[in-house]
């Protein structure tokens, strides 16, 4: 079993890095732009696969429950739940 | 980062530097150092400098050009962290062949070598089972994004400092501050 090493040091900017480098201000502030072009829209595409998971589960939950009532409007195909018997049985 | 620096290593450097920076480190090596007669002085002075070095010794095995030799700097460099006995500094050994390195370096019986099978992904899983962060703990993901982000701008890179590999000082410099900028980005705090 390999122990690993625990780092507690502050994590770099690309400042610090491009300073401790001897990268000059402009290109570090080229490479920095170039960096956000790509990162922004990979977070985009997290934020919006998130907002969409989070639709999904809500049009999945209000679907369920609008069959349900529909099918109890018609009278005929009424789904019946644990819960629905037991008030039946105490009836 | 003490890494042999030959083509078919040019996956595992961008690697290296992807996931180094995830980590909040700000990559070192010998490539920022111009070959002059000072330059020994300056690789002892650039691990003196450093609070970690991972040494990868995957290149053991002899090169093609003749006269066909073993790569010497890796084994060496590791020899002169050692030797400098400096107790903040931390390193890791990391090989692709498994056991290998109790034949070709067997006075490093008992250290704990990272294999990373000579993969992207092999490299990322070692470097997470090799440094724990107290926050901003990186994950495979997140390295293997800023792997992709380096590999999209690898050859705009190189045309601009008129390379054709990645061994060489200008072009690593402009990977590690790309790196650093998109792990700064997404490794969230």
């Amino acid at each position: 079993m390999t122990q690993a090493i625990r780092v507690d040091s502050r994590f770099a900017t690309p400042y610090r890095t491009a300073k401790v480098l001897g990268v000059s201000k402009s290109r570090t502030k080229e490479l920095i732009e170039l960096a956000g072009r790509f990162t922004d829209r990979l977070l985009g595409q997290q934020v919006a696969r998130a907002g969409q998971s989070a639709v999904n589960g809500r049009a999945k939950r209000k679907s369920a429950a609008s069959v349900r009532r529909k099918r109890s409007a018609d009278g005929g195909s009424k789904i019946s739940t644990t819960k629905a018997k037991r008030a039946k049985a105490e009836r | 980062m003490n890494l042999p620096y030959d083509g078919r290593f040019e996956n595992l450097l961008l690697a290296y530097i992807a996931g180094i920076s995830a980590f909040g480190f700000a990559p070192r090596a010998t490539l920022e150092i111009p070959f002059s007669q000072r330059r020994l002085e300056r690789i002892v002075s650039l691990i003196a400098s450093s609070q970690y070095s991972v040494h990868d010794l995957s290149r053991v095995e002899l090169d093609r050009n003749a006269p066909r030799t073993p790569r010497f700097n890796m084994p060496f460099e590791l020899g002169l962290t050692v030797g400098l006995g400096n107790s903040q500094h931390s390193w890791i050994v990391c090989e692709t062949v498994r056991r290998r390195i109790n034949k070709s370096l067997s006075d490093l019986d008992g250290t704990d070598v990272y294999i990373h099978d000579g993969t992207v992904r092999g490299v990322f899983r070692e470097l997470c089972n090799a440094f724990v962060r107290t926050r901003r703990q990186p994950s495979v993901v997140q390295m293997m994004q800023i792997y992709r982000i380096l590999r999209s701008n690898f050859a705009d890179i190189l045309q601009k400092a008129g390379a054709r590999n990645p061994f060489n000082a200008r072009v690593f410099l402009d990977l590690c501050v790309l790196a650093s900028a998109a792990a700064d980005k997404l490794v969230s705090p």
